[in-house]
């Protein structure tokens, strides 16, 4: 009970620093709003999307495929009818869902490996680590698709597969930096008051260690999505959620780089782009964190 | 000797370690034992205070984290309290003993977690040890951190450890040691990486806390006028053996060991119109992986005969406390 | 003439929180031949000296002031190129920790050949001829030559060093903390090598310490840092047998004595202060118990209280008293700043 309490408490330090990193860092802070303007539409953008993402368009009887950019369909229609501009908004929920759920897996999995790996050496690290290497071996697209073909080509699935194989990096580098903090002098004043290994790796450790979690958790958002996009222009995505990957699918099988619908293959490709440098900003201005501003300020 | 009047009772202790490869001497014997401390005995009685001297490698830090149980030896024994101390193996045994036994550490901007404030990590022992209420472990962080000096308590309950200085923070170190009222307590190098004029105050300090909780200390550092200040008794290692052992002023005053009268010889004296001699010992420190059978001294003693070479030298004593370990003492 | 002439020397620091004055008016004179001990605390100052006097400071530091004269020549005048031509040949800094800085993937002779061949426009012949020499005279085996720096103990590292900073035969050292991280009989031994290499060689030494005791043992004359000033100085005899400075004497109350047991050690409250923002008067007055009004007013000079010895103090009339008080422990207890 009480270690629970201290668990929250080292979260809630993990949390204050890294507000404290983005207000730092200015390249951070444009991907930080970059996320928070997509997490916005994500959440409120349906509401305004001027048709659903699936509906043919009519007008007058007549199907309104291939349509040019026009006020009535921002960013044209399909060759299909349906409208690109509300695709888009809609896009960006799986995107999103699938970027922070396997981030979230990624974190929290990656962590504990690294943690434990990292403080037990010994056969238990070994372990971890042989099979963080055996993750590091599967390469991922194949994976997917893989699982995908047996489990079938839902969203879920896709979150699966990644929260199976894309800890690995978080795994190795929580780990390494587990090593060093494990040596510190006020690990072995821990070991020294009576602290038993659970009670060091969860409240001495891990407040040390959270900055980084949270800072690869942001990166694997940007891989998530990525991903994602990947799997689901290959067509092993999920048919029922348009992502941004899908619609590129779509644009590239109903060859529209030939017809220059470039409104319909561009935008989805600067959204996920934007997504992806977004999380690249964080991660570079992660240095700051990386290295330690503990020492003392004279 | 009385039992009961000695706390800590150490006898043989070993501890070696094997090291995977030998990046220093590419000897033919394939010896890859490094024997960090090679057969100690000692006792300290209660309430005294003992210093561990010698230079870097003799194996004083790693006695110091035997005796507490940070590392388990490779051979002898350790008696705590008249417990054999291999009998402490169980989680709630060794728990029992963390707090009877304590440390001082070295750096004490290593020395807390810089995560935590001062309240955090003056409650972290209590927090282990469950030691009553929330109240009464305000109320002893509030007492411990006024034992230590460092009032109005208040100022420095909410700070970091990056906002308070070393000598502040070294009375935290040992503010931390002290609250839950252990009877043992070592301290490695306590004060070497303060400034000189803030080392007395918290030298002073743990002397009078020593004294006034009956503590019983172990001083170790490779400082001899600090031990003397320090210590009642002192013990001078050298490659993981005792060489000299006894009372502080006699040792110092009355060296008998080669090595000892070197070190006390060496030590820079404060007055310009003493100079200190060039002590002549040869350079050669031997690696402590690969040690020749005799003396462990004998390839830098000035006095180091035929016997030296062939056969580790039984302890001597000279009184009854004093102890060396050589061939040659008349 | 004085080898090196040191006028009012101001170094600062620029940081975000404002203008550290790390170093803020320091005068000093040293012969030729002649070592200094430069003692003080952390942060008093005294690294800064030694990297303004040979300008490889930090980059946020800047000379704001003074003149360091150096065989006639004001080197602040100098360009880099010129200072550059002067390291190593004319005066040669032995940083703290320099023992850690032995590149270890090469070994030693190649720092050896850095400074004999590239600084010194020798030819490989008589730069491993030099080297060797160098090493017989701080007392390293010649076999060791060729080892690498992992090979070495801390003491061969730093007489190693210390060759290093005598190779191309400059007449001033500045020796930062130079045996500071040794064991206490490799020290004495390094110790006495500087000294017999200086009294052979003619080097002036600048010896940067907090240890009073190595100062004692390898000075002529003392300077005395507190916050970024020289609160006292005077021959290595003036300062530890008639010490005329109420940090000084502090100081020497906080040194425990090997030999004398009965010596109680005594601490000075406080800490130094902040530089950024100095206090008004004598640096040390929140921490004195000598103080008096004047001293947090105006700011106390150097004074000669005796030929060749110098105290920033105002309470110099009565320094017999000082003395006499400064040894009771009763006159530290904090009384409140």
């Amino acid at each position: 009970m009480k270690t629970k309490n201290n668990l929250l408490f080292s979260i809630k330090h993990g949390v204050i620093s890294v507000i404290n990193f983005f207000k730092r860092d200015k390249f951070a802070m444009v991907g930080a709003f970059i996320y928070l303007f997509f997490i916005l539409v994500a959440i409120f953008g349906p509401l305004f999307a001027p048709y659903s993402p699936f509906v043919m368009i009519k007008e007058n009887g007549k199907l309104m495929f291939n349509q040019d950019p026009s006020i009535k369909y921002l960013l044209g229609t399909t060759n299909m009818g349906r409208d690109i501009f509300s695709q888009l908004i809609y896009g960006s929920r799986p995107a999103l869902i699938v970027g922070f759920t396997a981030a979230f897996f990624v974190m929290v999995i990656g962590t504990l490996v690294g943690l434990i790996a990292g403080y037990y050496r010994g056969k238990i690290g070994n372990i971890l680590m042989r099979l963080t290497d055996v993750a590091f071996g599967i390469p991922f697209i194949p994976f997917v698709i893989v699982l995908v073909a047996f489990l079938g080509p839902s969203i879920w699935n896709i979150v699966l597969s990644m929260a199976l194989l894309l800890w690995r990096d978080t795994a190795r580098v929580i780990r390494s930096q587990v090593l060093t903090v494990r040596e510190r002098s006020f690990i072995e004043a821990a070991r020294v008051s009576g602290a038993s290994d659970l009670r060091i790796m969860l409240v001495h450790i891990t407040p040390n260690i959270l900055p980084l979690s949270f800072l690869y958790g942001t990166l694997a958002i940007g891989w998530a999505i990525l991903t994602e996009a990947a799997v689901s222009f290959l067509g092993f995505g999920d048919p029922r959620a348009i992502s941004w990957g899908y619609m590129l699918h779509d644009a590239y099988v109903s060859q529209a780089l030939s017809r220059g619908s470039f409104g319909w293959f561009v935008p989805p490709g600067i959204c996920i782009m934007l997504m992806v440098m977004a999380g690249f900003y964080i991660g570079r201005g992660s240095e700051e964190i990386l290295y330690p501003r503990l020492r003392k300020m004279d | 000797m009385d039992k009961n009047r000695c706390l800590i009772k150490v006898k043989e202790l070993k501890k070696h370690f094997t090291v995977s490869h030998n990046l220093f001497k590419q000897s033919s014997k394939k010896s890859n034992v490094l024997k960090a401390v090679d057969g100690i005995s000692f006792e300290i009685a209660h309430g005294n205070s003992l210093g561990l001297a010698g230079e870097s490698g003799c194996g004083k830090t790693t006695t110091g984290k035997m005796l507490l149980k940070l590392y388990e030896p490779t051979g002898g024994k350790y008696f705590f309290n008249d417990i054999d101390t291999s009998n402490i193996y169980k989680k709630e045994d060794i728990k029992n003993f963390r707090k009877k036994a304590q440390l001082m550490f070295q750096n004490p901007f290593e020395a807390i977690n810089p995560r935590f404030t001062v309240r955090r990590a003056l409650m972290e022992p209590l927090i282990i040890h469950h030691n009553g209420s929330n109240k009464e472990k305000e109320d002893l962080v509030a007492y411990i951190l006024n034992k230590v000096k460092l009032q109005p308590v208040k100022n420095f309950l909410e700070k970091y450890p990056h906002q308070l200085s070393g000598g502040q923070l070294q009375r935290i170190v040992l503010a931390r040691a002290l609250i839950t009222n252990p009877i043992f307590l070592v301290a490695d190098e306590p004060v070497s990486m303060l400034d000189v004029s803030i080392r007395a105050g918290v030298l002073n300090l743990m002397r009078k806390i020593a004294h006034e909780m009956k503590l019983t200390t172990v001083y170790i550092s490779h400082d001899l006028s600090l031990i003397r200040y320090m210590c009642h008794e002192i013990v001078i290692m050298y490659l993981g053996k005792i060489v000299e052992m006894g009372l502080t002023d006699e040792v110092i005053e009355n060296p008998h060991h080669p090595y000892t009268q070197a070190l006390i010889a060496a030590v820079p004296v404060t007055d310009p119109e003493i100079k200190n001699e060039e002590i002549k010992i040869k350079n050669y420190v031997p690696s402590p992986i690969d040690l020749p059978p005799g003396c462990i001294f004998q390839n830098r003693c000035p006095i180091a005969t035929e016997i030296c070479f062939r056969i580790e030298p039984k302890i001597s004593k000279i009184n009854e406390k004093h102890q060396v370990a050589c061939h040659h003492i008349n | 003439m004085a080898l090196l002439k040191i006028e009012d020397l101001k170094i600062y620091y620029r940081s975000s929180a404002g203008i550290t004055q790390a170093v803020d008016g320091i005068s000093f004179k040293l012969e030729e031949g002649q070592s200094l001990g430069l003692v003080g605390e952390s942060g008093c100052g005294k690294t800064t000296v030694a990297r303004g006097i040979i300008r490889v400071m930090d980059k946020n530091a800047f000379i704001a002031g003074g003149k360091v004269i150096f065989n006639g020549k004001d080197l602040f005048g100098f360009s880099e190129d010129q200072m550059r031509c002067m390291r190593w040949k004319d005066l040669s800094l032995i940083p703290q920790a320099a023992m850690n800085s032995l590149n270890p993937v090469y070994p030693v002779i190649d720092a050896f050949n850095e400074i004999l061949i590239l600084k010194g426009g020798m030819d490989t012949d008589s730069a491993k001829k030099r080297a060797k020499e160098l090493f017989l005279m701080v007392g390293l085996d010649l076999k060791r030559l060729y080892h690498y720096p992992h090979e070495f103990s801390g003491g061969m590292k730093q007489r190693a060093i210390i060759a290093l900073a005598l190779a191309l035969n400059p007449k001033l050292i500045i020796a930062d903390e130079p045996v500071t991280a040794l064991d206490v009989i490799v020290q004495n031994q390094v110790l006495m090598e500087l000294k017999k290499l200086r009294e052979k060689l003619r080097v002036s030494l600048i010896m940067i310490t907090h240890d009073i005791s190595v100062v004692a043992q390898t000075c002529d004359i003392i300077a005395v840092m507190y916050a970024g000033k020289i609160v006292e100085k005077g021959t290595v005899f003036d300062i530890l047998k008639n010490a005329a400075h109420p940090y000084t004497l502090g100081l020497e109350n906080a040194f425990p004595n090997l030999k004398n047991a009965n010596k109680s050690l005594i601490s000075i409250e406080g800490s130094p202060p902040d530089l950024i923002n100095p206090p008004n008067g004598c640096r040390f007055a929140p921490r004195c118990p000598f103080q008096i009004k004047d001293c947090r007013q105006e700011e106390p000079k150097l004074i000669e209280v005796n030929p060749g010895h110098y105290s920033a103090c105002f309470m110099m009339s009565e320094i017999e008293n000082i003395r006499k008080k400064a040894k009771e422990t009763e006159t530290w207890i904090k009384i409140d700043a």
